[in-house]
């Protein structure tokens, strides 16, 4: 971890905006709250990470940190299928990764062949009946500029 | 009782020996979990590291959907437990984000009013089953299994609506109750590393091998986890645990759901959903799997 939280709410404090943007600090929180049930200041410290992660998004700072390219494959396929299939979510991060993490391809590739041994793989890929909510929803929020559009759209109901 | 049951991706997917055993205990508890219709993803961590609004948009047509029922909702994922009850408890503590929401949801003609509750399954067998109905179903009391209860994170925080934040009892409890001996697991709601696990394995084994060295020395024959997160971590991981830090770790990982299977002497592989193991359970499982084989003849 680049920075602690502490270190990094006291580099804001001294307007190092960029130094805090550019660290793996906020890809490295799982959310596990535990910083935001002791922090005697009351500080929802997750929550203040989850901001840390859409700016640096917004900024483009963020686009090399393996949590980050998770993040936008899930959101590309809750948007595609209205859930997540899983083992495309690991594949298609793996493929995504191939060039800086090679191994990675391969060791998912490894778990994936030990629990198809297990017969816990899933068959098909299901698209909800409300897909086509979801991106009606999307498209508003677009034309009333409530949010910014950063991940590609990809059109539902494909298996 | 009945509930609308919210599954989650995780379930329907790599750990459906999660619902199917929870499903089983369930109905034997007389537990009515009925499955919300058309349920999209809660959106988890990764939707809300990208989109603030959207993300509670996404969990809130879950509980537009469910609204009409008029029923709590009850979870077995932690992960969408804490994102659903995160965006319900948002959207009435915070005017401007309930108006947003529901102009959003306006769209597509729903909207949300606030009144339900989340909870997690752990709460609802605890909490509204409770002692004397857990007790009256046990046909094979798991005596002398010693079982780390492992809660994770999200099951407990950030609200710790049912239970302490930091040192959990509803778990023990419900293993007292089914015969099996809770063993002392002072990590017990500390993180599995979560999807660091794909994203930064090396901090995310550290997180792991930490877990297991403590259930071992703990003298557990075996975890209990609420989270479909944390059993694939502490399970899948063993193998990489070990050739990398030197150990040899075999600990079995299983959902509470699933010793309460095999508690009220449920079909092993059907109900009890036990054969998909990447860490082998028969040797702690036999003991109580034979009373089963008796009891059924
Ligand atoms: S929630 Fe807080 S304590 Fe947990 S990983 Fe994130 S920053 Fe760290």
């Amino acid at each position: 971890m680049d920075y602690t939280p502490r270190e990094i709410i006291a580099s804001l404090r001294a307007e190092m905006v960029d130094r805090v943007l550019k660290s793996n600090t906020m890809w490295l929180c799982t959310s596990c709250y535990l910083c935001t049930v002791r922090c005697p200041a009351g500080i929802k410290i997750t929550d203040f990470m989850y901001e840390l992660k859409r700016l640096a998004i917004e900024y483009g700072l963020g686009e090399h940190q393996g949590a980050a390219i998770l993040a936008k494959t899930f959101v590309e396929l809750v948007n595609k299928y209205g859930r997540i299939p899983e083992m495309k979510l690991m594949a298609t991060y793996g493929m995504k990764t191939s060039k800086t993490k090679p191994g990675k391809l391969l060791s998912q590739a490894m778990l994936g062949l030990k629990l198809f041994r297990r017969g816990r793989l899933p068959l098909g890929v299901e698209t909800i009946k409300g897909v086509e909510d979801l991106h009606k929803i999307d498209r508003w929020l677009v034309s009333k500029k409530m949010e910014p559009n950063l991940v590609e759209r990809s059109k539902g109901g494909e298996k | 009782m009945d509930y609308t049951y919210f599954p989650g991706c995780s379930v329907k997917g790599l750990n459906k020996s999660y619902e199917i055993s929870a499903l089983s205990a369930s109905k034997v508890l007389g537990v009515n979990l009925l499955e919300l219709n058309d349920w999209n993803c809660c959106g988890a961590t990764a939707y809300m590291s990208i989109y603030e609004l959207r993300a509670h948009i996404l969990a809130a047509r879950n509980l537009a959907l469910a609204e009409k029922y008029n029923r709590d909702i009850a979870t077995i994922c932690p992960a969408c437990y804490v994102v659903l009850d995160k965006t319900n408890r948002y959207i009435c503590e915070n005017k401007e984000l309930r108006e947003n929401v529901n102009a959003a949801l306006g769209e597509i003609n729903l909207k949300y009013y606030g009144s339900l509750k989340v909870r997690h399954l752990l709460d609802i067998i605890v909490n509204d089953v409770g002692e004397e109905a857990v007790k009256s179903k046990v046909t094979a009391p798991l005596k002398g299994l010693k079982v780390a209860p492992y809660y994770g994170c999200q099951t407990v925080r950030p609200f710790g609506a049912f239970d302490d934040k930091e040192n959990p009892q509803t778990m023990e409890q419900l293993l007292r109750w089914i015969g099996a001996e809770p063993v002392k697991f002072p990590l017990k709601a500390k993180c599995c590393g979560g999807m660091q696990r794909v994203t930064n394995e090396e901090a995310a084994l550290k997180l792991i091998e930490r877990l297991l060295k403590a259930a071992s020395r703990s003298g557990a024959d075996c975890i209990a986890t609420a989270c479909p997160l944390c059993q694939m971590n502490l399970e899948a991981s063993q193998d990489r645990v070990n050739s990398i830090f030197g150990t040899h770790y075999s600990m079995p990982t299983l959902y509470f759901t699933q010793l309460l299977g095999l508690a009220f002497g449920r079909p092993i592989e059907s109900e009890v959903a036990l054969g998909q193991e990447l860490v082998a359970v028969d040797k702690i499982i036999e003991p109580y799997k034979v009373s089963v084989i008796k009891r059924e003849r």
